[in-house]
């Protein structure tokens, strides 16, 4: 209980946010949120959440049922993109995709991001917020083809190789 | 009227041109003979600066081979100065950081003892009323009343939270001497606009890599203001979604952050001053009794020389991580 009045060191900042601590450090120099010492309030974590727009999406959602976890992984995360209609200027924080799972679906998921930035499916920019993602205009039916299990990406079938 | 000599016989002028021929003859041999051997003793002269400048050639190549070793040692003896003494400081503030989380304990066993306060206690019993029992139904209520219920929920909470913001204001004090540390810091430029900025902190690498798993302490702070200070550098230049990069060299860790704007001599000016103001002012360095300082140095001394081998296990400390974490 005591936890929730005192403030908070940037590990626990971290925690709370999903990222790590000097990501936390970032944001707080983008959206001034810098006090004298390295300690947040609870709002002033809240608030960077808000401006940095990071979001927990594998709270609440479970991940398409498949028989390999890592391509559930890239399934779900493509298919958040698509439903959420994160086309073009419609961006969202690039690690929301991943952001609470397991380690070696969080680098599935980036690699394919990779390969799909690489086939121009998908869009990235640089922003105050953290890296951006979308997908590029014209790609939705593509990624939701293979969200929904309906296409086999034979690039991306390589990331699930053998796990 | 007499004869002066009888004329010459055929054969007598015969063998005058005979003997005048041979007498020609071996004056030109002699000549010959004199010259062939002073193209001997020229040639001779020859083979010997031949052979004098072939081993002035050799002598040459090898005062060029020692040049470049003492070239090429004189970065690799730069390069393993610079992390020898970043270990080292590494490892000061590692026993450092120590000593601040015993001060950092007794600190926080003191907080406690506040909370035996009769107004904090009074203070907390109300605020977790308010949650266990209150704020569950508090949306059945009616509007002016869960108003003031709120209203008073607050201003117990904002006073607990004066109460032991204020008991932790102060960053943990060590009494210790005194102690400097280093942040190696280099701007890359090879096209004339600074491309990276590099940077290689005094603080194991796990202080980021493996922050997860270990209690964020001194090296951390030391490493976030560092931080902090590019990002500011960053929103300076106007790159304000300019985004580090982590990893390891030699168990330190190893910040890049892209940048592809700005000029150079500018950058690495506004790196020092603002590291070095960020450093100054930054109350738990102080009371951790720790000066960082912003050392630029050459960004080919953050390297090993070219042809040296790194071990393997080395290299495999060296892989980059994510950012994202």
């Amino acid at each position: 209980m005591l936890g929730e009045l005192r403030p908070l060191g940037l590990s626990d900042a971290a925690r709370s946010l999903g990222v790590d601590p000097f990501e936390v450090v970032r944001l707080m120099v983008a959206f001034e949120k810098l006090h004298e010492r390295l300690l947040l309030k609870h709002d002033d974590v809240d608030a960077l959440r808000e401006a940095a727009g990071i979001e927990d999406w594998w709270r609440e959602t479970k991940l398409p049922e498949d028989t390999n976890r890592l391509r559930a992984a890239v399934r779900g995360a493509l298919h958040q993109l698509v439903s959420r209609r994160l086309i073009g200027e419609v961006t969202t924080r690039l690690d929301n995709l991943w952001r609470a799972l397991a380690l070696d679906q969080q680098v599935a998921i980036e690699q394919a991001v990779m390969m799909l930035l690489e086939e121009e499916k998908l869009l990235t920019a640089a922003s105050p917020r953290g890296v951006q993602v979308s997908i590029a205009p014209g790609a939705e039916g593509e990624l939701d083809a293979i969200a929904n299990g309906e296409t086999e990406h034979a690039e991306l079938a390589m990331l699930w190789q053998g796990s | 009227m007499a004869d002066a000599s009888p004329p010459r016989g055929v054969a007598d002028a015969l063998g005058e041109v005979t003997r005048r021929q041979g007498e020609e003859e071996a004056r030109h041999r002699a000549e010959l003979a004199e010259v062939d051997q002073e193209v001997e003793s020229l040639r001779t002269a020859m083979a010997n600066l031949q052979q004098q400048l072939q081993a002035l050639g050799k002598f040459r190549e090898e005062l060029v081979a020692r040049l470049e070793s003492v070239s090429t040692g004189a970065s690799q003896r730069t390069y393993e100065a610079i992390f020898q003494a970043l270990r080292e400081q590494a490892q000061a503030l590692s026993g450092r950081a120590a000593a601040v989380a015993n001060v950092a304990r007794s600190h926080q066993l003191s907080v406690d003892e506040q909370l035996e306060d009769e107004e904090i206690k009074t203070l907390l019993t109300e605020y977790q009323q308010f949650k266990e029992q209150v704020e569950p139904h508090i949306a059945s209520f009616p509007d002016s009343y869960r108003a003031v219920l709120e209203g008073k929920h607050q201003e117990v909470q904002e006073r607990l939270r004066e109460a032991l913001g204020d008991a932790g204001a102060e960053p943990p004090e060590v009494e210790a001497e005194a102690m400097n540390a280093d942040v190696v810091v280099a701007v890359d430029a090879p096209q004339g606009v600074a491309e990276v900025v590099m940077m290689v902190l005094p603080v194991i690498e796990h202080v980021q890599t493996a922050w997860a798993e270990r209690e964020e302490d001194l090296q951390t702070w030391l490493a976030a203001r560092a931080m902090q200070a590019v990002y500011e550098v960053c929103h300076a230049f106007g790159l304000p979604g300019a985004q580090a990069m982590y990893g390891g060299h030699q168990g330190l860790l190893a910040v890049e952050v892209e940048l592809g704007a700005g000029e150079p001599a500018a950058v690495r000016t506004a790196l020092s001053e603002t590291l070095d103001r960020v450093f100054a002012s930054a109350p738990e360095l102080q009371a951790a009794k720790v000066e960082v300082r912003a050392q630029p140095v050459d960004v080919d001394h953050l390297f090993p020389p070219e042809d040296e081998e790194i071990p393997e296990e080395a290299e495999a400390a060296d892989e980059e991580v994510s950012h994202a974490g």
